[in-house]
């Protein structure tokens, strides 16, 4: 069975760059555009730029590139995934066949363009996700999400459930280990039978914990009760997020980037 | 009002957890993300069914490791395979709702909620493997049936944590 282990919650990379001191709403905006100037590319030297473009963030980062290449390499499987998927899809001049399988030039290049799409959407996910720790994702989130017209209680809600469960997603990890350990003294087995007995199996780990998670909402919500939360009504933050000079000139320079790749170069 | 919140949370921290954990349940390990969605939308109302499940999906993108696998990220939410994540907001919703029915109804509901799951799935799927026909050979008929048993397990759980929870916990 497969427990959570040495999982790392979240990416964040603590270091004293330009990118880190960005506002999260700044990096939240500049990944989404960022993204869709990833679709809107149409050949290589768009291809070209954005890869200095990305290059260049991953250096203002000051993370070590290692951390970069670990991200790619934990989604390989959707990276081989695709190329599988694209190399035989067909079309234009056969350049090599064995048995069924035909890899003509318009699947390479497309395999190639798709490819390099995927990597460079990690890759500029990884920039937002590594210089920007979860908490302030989750406060540029509800920013955001207010600015957008969501509803103030909605937003507020969202990123309290978000912030809350960044918290107990360990916490339950540790609960779920612990419930099979000691199921599993206590004699029951989870690898034997058939498939119907096997999800049998699963009831004596699964009623616990989820007895264990209703129990802990409980007792959270009456902590949160006796220290007056309200939900969004008057509630007020301790670090408020604020725009700087150099966050707008990062919001402007992206948007500049979508004009590169619409223009005809 | 914080119980609101709080239940949610350990909802979306529960579907998260089981959503990563894997099993040894046959030839291939399965995880049980289908069914903690499906056990979600048991005790939460569809407009909380709906922030979790959009939670779930946010929390993945900012980087914790909790889509299927272990991935995270937004390439995974565009990749192959990110249609079956999208599917999950309109299933935790429809799934919601079935569970406020009883009878034939519900069972036409939940059916309905992991269709919804497969839809947005196969059409993502779609564009990478050139055509909707061979996104649905390749990508929901093989798990659909898988999925129908997790549903079906729910049922006495359901009815178990429910008779639980009326009694002790409101």
């Amino acid at each position: 069975m497969n427990f959570l282990g040495n999982i790392t919650i979240g990416q964040y990379v603590p270091r004293d760059s330009f990118l880190h001191n960005l506002d999260p709403r700044t990096k939240i905006i500049f990944n989404l555009v960022l993204i869709t100037v990833v679709f809107l590319i149409k050949n290589f030297y768009q291809y070209a730029f954005f890869g200095g473009v990305i290059l260049v963030m991953m250096v203002l980062s000051r993370v070590p590139l290692s951390h970069y290449f670990r991200g790619l390499k934990a989604l390989w499987m959707l990276i081989a995934l695709t190329v599988v998927f694209q190399i035989f899809s067909g079309g234009g001049h056969v350049m090599y066949s064995f048995w069924v399988f035909k890899i003509t030039d318009v699947a390479v290049y497309n395999t190639v363009f798709i490819t390099l799409r995927l990597v460079f959407i990690i890759l500029a996910a990884s920039v937002l996700t590594l210089t920007t720790s979860p908490i302030r994702l989750a406060d540029g989130l509800e920013s955001l999400m207010r600015t957008f017209r969501v509803p103030k209680e909605w937003s507020h809600d969202f990123s309290m459930m978000i912030s809350i469960a960044f918290r107990f997603i360990p916490v339950l990890a540790i609960e779920a280990e612990h419930v099979m350990r000691a199921q599993l003294s206590r004699g029951a087995r989870f690898d034997r039978g058939g498939l119907i007995q096997r999800a049998k199996g699963m009831i004596p780990l699964l009623i616990p914990l989820f007895v264990g998670a209703v129990r802990m909402a409980d007792e959270l919500a009456i902590a949160m009760e006796a220290r007056c939360y309200r939900g969004a009504e008057g509630r007020t933050k301790y670090k408020q997020l604020n725009l700087k000079k150099s966050d707008c000139a990062f919001i402007i320079a992206s948007f500049a980037m979508i004009l590169v790749v619409i223009l005809p170069l | 009002m914080a119980k609101h919140v709080s239940k949610m949370a350990l909802w979306l921290a529960l579907v998260s957890v089981l959503s990563i954990i894997s099993f040894p349940i046959g030839p291939i390990p399965i995880t049980l993300q289908v069914f903690a969605f499906f056990l979600m939308a048991a005790f939460l109302n569809p407009s909380e069914s709906f922030e979790v499940s959009m939670g779930y999906l946010t929390l993945g993108t900012i980087g914790l490791p909790i889509f299927a696998g272990g991935a995270s990220g937004i390439a995974t939410l565009i990749g192959p395979a990110g249609g079956y994540l999208w599917g999950f907001v309109p299933a935790s919703i429809i799934a919601s709702v079935a569970w406020r029915k009883s009878g034939i109804k519900r069972m036409v509901f939940l059916l309905m909620a992991l269709i919804s799951i497969y839809i947005p799935g196969a059409l993502i799927l779609s564009i990478y493997v050139k055509g909707i026909i061979n996104a649905i050979k390749y990508g929901v008929l093989p798990f659909i049936w898988v999925d129908a048993i997790k549903i079906a397990v729910i049922f006495p759980l359901a009815t178990r944590v429910t008779k639980f929870k009326t009694q002790s916990v409101r």
